[in-house]
């Protein structure tokens, strides 16, 4: 698969799945490491628990089901969280989406149940549903009857009255019951006389336990037009929704599990329940009876690490979090460890306080620290995961174009692959296609063809399945990428990919691709061409909305390009978004609010969706969104799985002038790696022991050991293991992490020398085990795996050195602590040098 | 509640009043009497106007009203006249208000004149001014979110569909292929809609074979029927394609005045089926719809015969994309017996059982019921059950 021509689009499991496996023999042929774990495909943990059902097996009523042929796949059913999971689906029917007054037709709706039906046990009960916080027609507790009160179900009846006025039909709403026995009911029986009344002062859609906020229900998700769809639905545990309490710990014969809930794929047709559109609730009786049902078994909630025990902070990288979460539960009751908090900030500051500061927090980053000085961190790799475009975009064929059934048939299905360069990165960062502009305002500052959204760029289409140029997309959301604000090494990974292709920075210079489009001017790296005379400079660790286009419609607000396209707050809200298809579109101009603003954006319905995001590999995985393919220095279009990010450090350099933080850059070995995802970042835990007490230093280095032990390394959905999207540390790594650990608790030592040029590469490292032939002390440098022997960092075009740009607090910081002179020293050299490059004509 | 010897004294005045203030406007476009009053939606305004002021179309002449009250209809905005809201003046003596110029802008009217205010206190002010009692029911193409006991209730009045409507421009080279154009443009896919209305300035889309140029057309923002149908074909107001004209936000709904395609061009904008048959088959008071017709989509027609017999075809009325039911809103506590504020002339004029209330569907076929009037103007029997809410 890793050749020079694009893979098609994988359209099914399978066939991704195999292309896994493929890539993961090739890079078994080149990796003699024994990883510490068995090297899997990214998606692969979890498959074990996948389920599938289907209305001939459940529905005893299946020939008058809406969908008779309906099968059900749900991508994991076991050990859950608060994460997404796929459902997908076969046999359904071609959609109608919902308007104003009716929920649609021929559609599917999921939700979450907590208790078992009392009557059977295999199916869930339909007063434990979170369903109705939608509020929409056809997605609602409640309903006015099509019918008389004669002609009610009689499940429905006892739930059914009759309203004071005689225009109105018979109002059935069905009641919900949390966990705790806690209920709402919408009908009051009298006691005595049996007769039911409406209960006026109580919404069973808007209630104390869920509404439309909070709800993960989805109360409409579309089959394309051959009868096949999927969606990433939201699992809630208790810590969400404490009327379900999915996860609440139980425990029983002393073995603690999370309790169970139940996932039910609703069937809907054109019309249910005596209405001829869908208008009822999918709760009544006539739609109930066909609804799916999946078991849900949840990992148990809580804190489980010891009461009182003493808390440490580790601070920076975004990349780990999902890890450390996952490793806390174990490694907070091992002897000797504490609870370990993240706190997630721009790794550059993380490092700059632990490199400076007396009893700083463990750094989590993924550059060394910034210094023309002896660096004094020890760095521990405890991670190996990347940054990943991920996307939502659903096939919407050009009725225009002649083209193959086939396509025809896809309509409103998900596209399940693409592949992106370093140059259409760097258009949609930069602002360069139209629908990324606010519109109705002069654009003519673009030279060139500008296409309105990447999917109809040539240079797209270029690279990427033919079925891609017959699709009719638009929307803002594929003429740009959801980023985060602020700072962080995944931005500077990003950048530094983006430069190091001739393509990609010979378009950001200015000059225009094969198809004739030229970058937007106000990212140009030209002075000459940008408007504001400066070059853009692309060693820089932030994602800036730099066009300072503005628009105002009358009688509106003025719309900038922040306003157009808002940031996110951090890398793994954007996987969110992709998941629910939130796309961060503007809403409509709210002149009573105080001030006046713009509202949001409704998100696109599952069907209708087309957006890209930035987010990372670990996020991607845990809400299960679709991630995009990049193309390596080799050529070839890589996803992010674990295999291929172990390809990548496999063929990571230094970064650092010791040599001790690798990176994957491109050169000779990167562009040798077939198999590489391009965008994967090692993360090291960074400390600096000449400036920790002996219980920090302990504390450091036990995280550090259970990080990269065996058990903290190995692939799982378990507690005190590695999530999803990241790739296991190979045994050099993990050996180069226990030096650094054992340095860290050994405490100061004299300023850390350089370490040796070597030529070993990570064949033989892993015999050696990296450590024995260094022939250093190993408290002073921890060895590293594949040192390159050279402490330039090759960029095939050759990026400026990198900026520090460490921030004023930073400053004030080193101020404040007299030891750090020398640190000091190095930062206002290399500030002034940074003041010279932004001054450069 | 008033006797009905003040009524009549306030009949005369609100005549005389009307005769004053609207020399301008088509003599009958606004109500000529007094009692309850009715504003709200432009696709039902002409089959509620022709009901409350009294027809003869169905050869029968029904005229609805309530215990002895006349019903007064207030159009959303004069047909065929550019921005016609204005203000108007619903009872004697009454505060001149901003006409309600659509669904929402009505049933907002309603329920500030019984002061709801989202459930706390009272609030009678309606685009600042107190409407207080000025406001009896509303006409809505759209519907409310259902509640147990809303302060609203939504009471069908008929099944209306959304379409699109267009004309051909003149053949520019004289080749003929306007013919050709016109076939094209007369059935239509929802893929097909779509499309258009996410074309761009740069790329739009053009009629195969042929000169001609689709130009869609985009209703002014409040508007029920073309909020409908962006939802019906999943486009967003922030997807819209740059290559749809709004002309500045203003193009009312309904008015097929509007569509003025150039030479090579071919023009299409949303209607309700329903207004589009009430104007062509002359029932409505104007007819704007001279030139443009009504286009089917995925291979199904809105409408059957041919005008001045134009009636809706009902697998298009009740289809879950394309069909709607439309309702007259009234407030619950007004029909509602026993309750402080019943008034019985509502209760009438929104009682489905009776055969010349507003809300008839039973099984008459009498040409003498406001069923078989609805039915000229387009509507058919409803498919939604009655429901409240509070908006």
């Amino acid at each position: 698969m890793n050749t020079e021509i694009p893979p098609r689009p994988a359209r099914t499991a399978i066939r991704s799945g195999v292309s896994g496996i493929v890539v993961g023999t090739l890079v078994w042929g080149v990796l003699t490491v024994a990883a510490v774990a068995s090297p899997a495909d990214s998606a692969s943990a979890a498959t074990g628990s996948t389920v599938t059902v289907t209305v001939q097996d459940q529905d005893p009523d299946a020939d008058d089901a809406p969908m008779p042929d309906l099968a059900v796949t749900v991508s994991q059913t076991e050990h859950l969280v608060a994460q997404g999971i796929r459902v997908s689906w076969t046999g359904g029917k071609k959609s109608i989406a919902p308007t104003g007054g009716h929920g649609g037709a021929n559609f599917l709706q999921i939700f979450m149940c907590w208790g078992d039906d009392p009557t059977n046990p295999n199916r869930p009960d339909r007063n434990t549903c979170m369903y109705g916080g939608a509020n929409t027609p056809g997605a609602t507790r409640d309903a006015f009857r099509n019918l008389t009160m004669g002609e009610i179900p009689a499940e429905d009846l006892p739930y059914t009255a009759l309203s004071a006025n005689p225009f109105l039909p018979p109002y059935t709403r069905i009641p919900f019951v949390a966990r705790d026995g806690s209920r709402i009911d919408g009908i009051k029986t009298d006691p005595v006389t049996g007769v039911r009344t409406i209960d006026e002062s109580v919404d069973l859609n808007i209630n104390q336990f869920f509404t439309s906020y909070s709800t993960n229900e989805i109360p409409w998700v579309g089959s394309g037009d051959d009868g096949t769809g999927a969606v990433s639905f939201e699992v809630q545990t208790a810590a969400q929704s404490s009327a379900l309490g999915c996860g609440t710990a139980v425990t029983t014969a002393g073995v603690t599990t999370g309790a169970s809930c139940w996932l039910v794929i609703l069937p809907r047709g054109a019309f249910d329940n005596g209405s001829s559109t869908t208008t009822q609730s999918g709760l009544f009786i006539d739609s109930w009876k066909h609804a799916l049902a999946v078991k849900l078994e949840f990992d148990p909630l809580g804190n489980r690490c010891p009461l009182g025990a003493a808390e440490r902070q580790l601070a920076g990288s975004e990349l780990a979090t999902l890890a450390v979460n996952s490793w806390q539960p174990v490694v907070c009751n091992q002897t000797g460890a504490s609870v370990y908090s993240l706190l997630t900030l721009p790794e550059s500051d993380a490092v700059l306080t632990a490199a400076t500061s007396s009893d700083a927090p463990l750094a989590l980053t993924s550059y060394p620290l910034k210094t023309e000085a002896a660096d004094p961190l020890q760095y521990a790799p405890i991670a190996i995961t990347g940054v990943t475009v991920s996307l939502a975009i659903d096939r919407r064929p050009d009725p225009f174009k002649n083209i193959p059934d086939a396509y025809k048939d896809a309509a409103h299905t998900p596209f399940t692959s693409v592949n992106l360069t370093p140059r259409l990165l760097a258009k949609l960062l930069t602002y360069s296609y139209l629908s990324a502009l606010p519109p109705g305002t002069d654009t003519s500052y673009l030279t060139g063809p500008h296409p309105d959204t990447v999917t109809k760029d040539p240079d797209f289409l270029a690279v990427n399945d033919p079925e891609w140029a017959a699709q009719d997309l638009s929307g803002a959301a594929i003429a740009d990428i959801i980023v985060p604000q602020g700072r962080s090494d995944a931005a500077r990974a990003v950048w530094a990919y983006i430069a190091a292709d001739a393509d990609a920075r010979a378009f950001l210079a200015g000059t225009a691709d094969p198809w004739g489009m030229v970058v937007n001017p106000w990212y140009c790296t030209n002075a000459a061409k940008n408007p504001t005379g400066n070059a853009f400079s692309l060693d820089r660790d932030d994602l800036p909305k730099a066009d300072p286009i503005e628009v105002t419609p009358a009688n509106l607000g003025p719309i900038n390009l922040v306003t157009w396209r808002p940031y996110a707050n951090d890398l793994s809200t954007v996987a969110y978004f992709t998941l629910r298809g939130d796309a961060q579109f503007i809403g409509g101009w709210d002149p009573f609010a105080i001030p006046p603003k713009y509202g949001k954006g409704t998100r696109m319905l599952p069907g209708n969706q087309a957006l890209l995001g930035l987010t990372t590999t670990s996020a991607a995985a845990r809400y299960q969104v679709v991630t995009a393919s990049l193309r390596n220095p080799a050529g070839s279009f890589v996803p992010p799985t674990a295999n291929s990010m172990l390809a990548a450090a496999d063929a990571m350099t230094a970064l650092d002038k010791a040599g001790r933080v690798l990176g994957f850059v491109a050169g000779s070995k990167a562009q040798a790696a077939t198999g590489a995802y391009p965008l994967t970042m090692p993360v090291y835990a960074a400390a600096n022991p000449g400036k920790l007490d002996a219980t920090l230093r302990t504390a450091y280095s036990a995280f550090i050991t259970y990080a990269t032990s065996s058990a903290g390394q190995t692939l799982g959905i378990d507690s005190g293991q590695l999530p999803n999207g990241y790739a296991p540390l190979p045994a050099a790594w993990a050996t180069t992490a226990k030096a650094a650990a054992a340095a860290i608790v050994a405490g100061p030592t004299p300023t850390p020398t350089p370490a040796p040029s070597q030529s070993t590469s990570l064949n033989s490292n892993n015999s050696s085990g990296g450590s024995s032939d260094s022939g250093d002390d190993d408290t002073s440098a921890a060895p590293q795996p594949t040192p390159s022997g050279t402490a330039d960092v090759v960029l095939s075009g050759g990026v400026t050195p990198e900026d520090p740009e460490a921030p004023a607090g930073s400053a004030l910081l080193i101020g404040l602590i007299a030891a750090a002179v020398s640190a000091l020293i190095a930062w206002i050299t290399s500030r002034r040098r940074s003041i010279r490059t932004w001054s450069r004509p | 509640m008033k006797s009905k010897k003040l009524v009549a004294i306030g009949a005369t005045a609100v005549v005389a009043l009307a005769g004053i203030a609207f020399t301008g406007a088509p003599a009958f476009a606004d109500p000529v009497g007094d009692g309850l009053s009715i504003v709200g939606s432009d696709t039902l305004q002409d089959a509620v106007s022709a009901l409350a002021n009294g027809t003869t179309i169905t050869g029968s002449s029904v005229k609805v009203s309530g215990n002895g009250l006349v019903l007064g209809s207030w159009d959303a905005f004069t047909l065929g006249v550019t921005g016609g809201v204005g203000k108007i003046q619903t009872k004697p003596f009454g505060n001149v208000f901003d006409r309600p110029n659509g669904s929402g802008a009505g049933r907002t009217a309603l329920l500030r004149s019984i002061g709801y205010n989202g459930g706390s206190g009272t609030n009678y002010i309606y685009n600042g001014v107190n409407v207080q009692d000025q406001v009896d029911l509303a006409r809505s193409s759209s519907r409310g979110t259902v509640v147990a006991g809303g302060v609203l209730t939504y009471v069908p009045f008929g099944q209306d569909a959304i379409s699109f409507m267009y004309k051909v421009g003149t053949d520019g080279d004289g080749d003929g292929d306007a013919a050709a154009a016109a076939t094209w443009i007369s059935d239509l896919t929802l893929n097909e809609l779509t499309a258009l209305y996410t074309s761009t300035t740069g790329s739009p889309v053009t009629v195969s074979g042929t000169d001609y140029v689709v130009k869609p057309l985009g209703l002014q923002s409040s508007s029920g029927t073309w909020t409908s149908f962006l939802s019906k074909i999943g486009v967003t107001t922030t997807s819209l394609g740059s290559g749809v004209d709004t002309r500045g936000n203003t193009i009312p709904e309904n008015d097929g005045a509007v569509l003025t395609p150039t030479v090579d061009q071919v023009q299409i904008i949303p209607v309700s089926v329903a207004n589009y048959i009430g104007q062509a088959n002359n029932a409505a008071r104007i007819n704007t719809m001279a030139g443009a017709s009504v286009g089917s989509i995925d291979g199904v027609a809105p409408i059957t015969g041919s005008a001045p017999n134009l009636a809706p075809s009902t697998v298009f009325y009740n289809s879950p994309t394309w069909g709607r039911t439309v309702f007259i809103v009234v407030p619950t506590a007004k029909i509602t017996s026993g309750n402080p504020a019943y008034n019985q002339g509502v209760f009438d004029l929104t009682n489905p059982a009776s055969l010349t209330s507003l809300t008839y569907w039973g099984a008459s076929g009498s040409p003498a019921t406001s069923k078989a009037v609805k039915l000229r103007f387009g509507f058919s029997a409803p498919q939604d059950a009655a429901f409240t809410a509070n908006n």
